[in-house]
């Protein structure tokens, strides 16, 4: 394995003065005292052996250590060195849901046969050929998989492609689409997330397109930092809509109800948006939105990414998200599929108790555009 | 006609000691299937089945004791609800539903399970290769 302290170097840790900022907002930290970002660059660049599992594997990878960092420390890169190392090694993380989240995108990488995960599309709504495409990502899946927490997620494929609509743009879905290789990628299998990158850029490019429109955050961010993809427009179905809120063109039918809004790490932290989907759900008219102490930059995350380390840690996290949310509002609304699934379960399981309501973004902002709403491209 | 690769999950108490009565009684069935044992039928989970594939199967063919015989009372009704799950991934995967199956034989069923084996290694044989295999080496 390559000495730790040479993928310390490449993270820029030789800049850090150990002011502990990273740690002070850690949200692995907040639950866990053996975990320190701070205390970990140290330790490594004084030639500590940094490769042990419950370090390398822990770090939800959220960034907001690099938010906070004045010295631009990229930590949640450097765990990803680590984990590339790691997995070469063969010690690898505790996957969660007997290793299938990990064991589809391998499939997809390998195999040359087409996704069969259509059915539920309605064909009118859809373009065969146009320039503007909705990116699905792992939607469909993840459908099956948490069937028994409500799911949810094809309505939000399906919630995409009526906003879509409603602006007068008829997407094209990929046939093709392999899983955006997120996951693949932040677990360290870098050997499968190349193959995923070239199978994706390949489709994309031969379907020509000029935009692509996302509704997953994690999908957003890592075509965005990680694909090359040039002349093609990268954008989030909140982007766009905050765009034509600006110019007058979109009217929001009422809804009733106190929501709060959950940053997504990958879209908050990652891409920077968090206005957008604030400024859109604040023109619903009689929707109340209070914000959370934690939001925007420093907004606490799900507690899991990537499918590892689901234990007690990862449900003290999102126990202390969902009271927090509680306080201030009766429904959480997000923008991330897997934000969605881990609230969803903790309110099931350890957080019944808590009166709050999950919902996704895309679903509640549909909502008030086809009951009613009018938009005009 | 392709040679493909077919993993039978067998159960300790029911489906196993079926495939052992098929081999006293003399009852063959082809080669591609591989028998693997374990305790009960609802430890076989959706990631084992999909690492099954990624691993290189062709088909997985999961077995357990007849509903109501399950030796851990209901294990056989777990393995039931999470194959369904799987097949409907496998399906939406692009690999196909037909190549995962569930059926149930008891250790008094020999033939039986010598005769689903058979008509699902068929099955699977007669369906694309799902894999590139590796050419062979010949000296």
């Amino acid at each position: 394995m390559r000495p730790a302290i040479e993928i310390l170097r490449e993270a820029r840790a030789y800049n850090c003065y150990s002011c502990g900022k990273c740690t002070a907002v850690c949200p692995v930290a907040d639950v866990d005292d053996t975990f320190s970002p701070r205390r970990t660059v140290e330790r490594g660049m004084a030639g500590a052996d940094l490769y042990r599992e419950e370090l390398v594997w822990s770090c939800i990878t959220c960034r907001a250590c690099v938010a906070v960092c004045p010295e631009n420390v990229d930590f949640p890169g450097f765990i990803r060195g680590l984990r590339h190392e790691m997995l070469a090694a063969g010690r690898e993380p505790d996957y969660t849901h007997g290793a299938m989240m990990q064991t589809m995108p391998r499939i997809l990488a390998k195999g040359t046969f087409v996704p069969r995960r259509y059915d539920w599309l309605d064909r009118t709504k859809v373009s065969e050929d146009g320039k503007v495409a909705l990116f699905l990502g792992c939607g469909p899946y993840l459908d099956t998989v948490f069937g028994y927490l409500g799911g949810g997620h094809i309505e939000i494929a399906k919630a995409a492609i009526d906003i879509l609509n409603y602006l007068g743009i008829k997407p094209r879905v990929l046939e093709g689409e392999a899983c955006c290789g997120h996951d693949m990628l932040w677990i360290g299998d870098t050997e499968t997330f190349d193959r995923l990158r070239a199978k994706n850029e390949k489709s994309l490019k031969d379907a020509k397109l000029e935009t692509i429109v996302f509704t997953c955050p994690e999908c957003y961010a890592t075509l965005k930092e990680q694909y090359k993809l040039p002349g093609v427009k990268l954008v989030h179905l909140s982007e766009m809509l905050g765009e034509k809120l600006n110019s007058g063109a979109l009217k929001l039918a009422p809804q009733e109800g106190r929501v709060t809004y959950q940053d997504p790490c990958r879209l908050g932290r990652y891409m920077g948006v968090t206005a957008p989907p604030r400024a859109v759900l604040d023109a619903i008219p009689k929707l109340e939105r209070a914000e959370m102490t934690h939001a925007g930059a420093l907004a606490k995350c799900c507690g899991i990414s990537a499918w590892i380390n689901c234990g007690a840690l990862a449900k003290r996290m999102q126990l202390a998200r969902v009271k927090e949310a509680s306080e201030v509002a009766e429904t959480l609304v997000t923008n991330c599929p897997k934000c969605l699934v881990h609230f969803k379960c903790v309110l099931k399981e350890e957080g019944k108790d808590v009166p709050l309501k999950v919902e996704d973004w895309t679903v509640l902002v549909a909502r008030s555009l086809v009951g009613g709403g009018t938009a005009h491209a | 006609m392709t040679e493909p690769k077919v993993l039978v999950f067998a159960c300790n108490w029911c489906s196993y000691a079926g495939a052992d009565l098929a081999g006293i009684s003399r009852r063959s069935y082809p080669a591609n299937a591989l028998v693997l044992r374990v305790p009960c039928s609802g430890r076989v989970d959706p990631g084992i089945i999909l690492k099954a594939f990624e691993r290189g199967a062709d088909g997985v063919l999961v077995t357990g004791c007849h509903p109501g015989d399950c030796h851990y009372r209901t294990g056989n009704e777990h393995a039931a609800h999470r194959v369904e799950m799987a097949r409907t991934l496998v399906e939406q995967l692009g690999l196909g539903k037909e190549r995962l199956r569930i059926e149930w034989i008891s250790s008094s069923e020999g033939e039986r399970f010598a005769a689903i084996v058979t008509k699902f290694t068929q099955d699977v044989a007669a369906s694309k290769p799902l894999w590139e295999k590796p050419k062979e080496v010949v000296a």
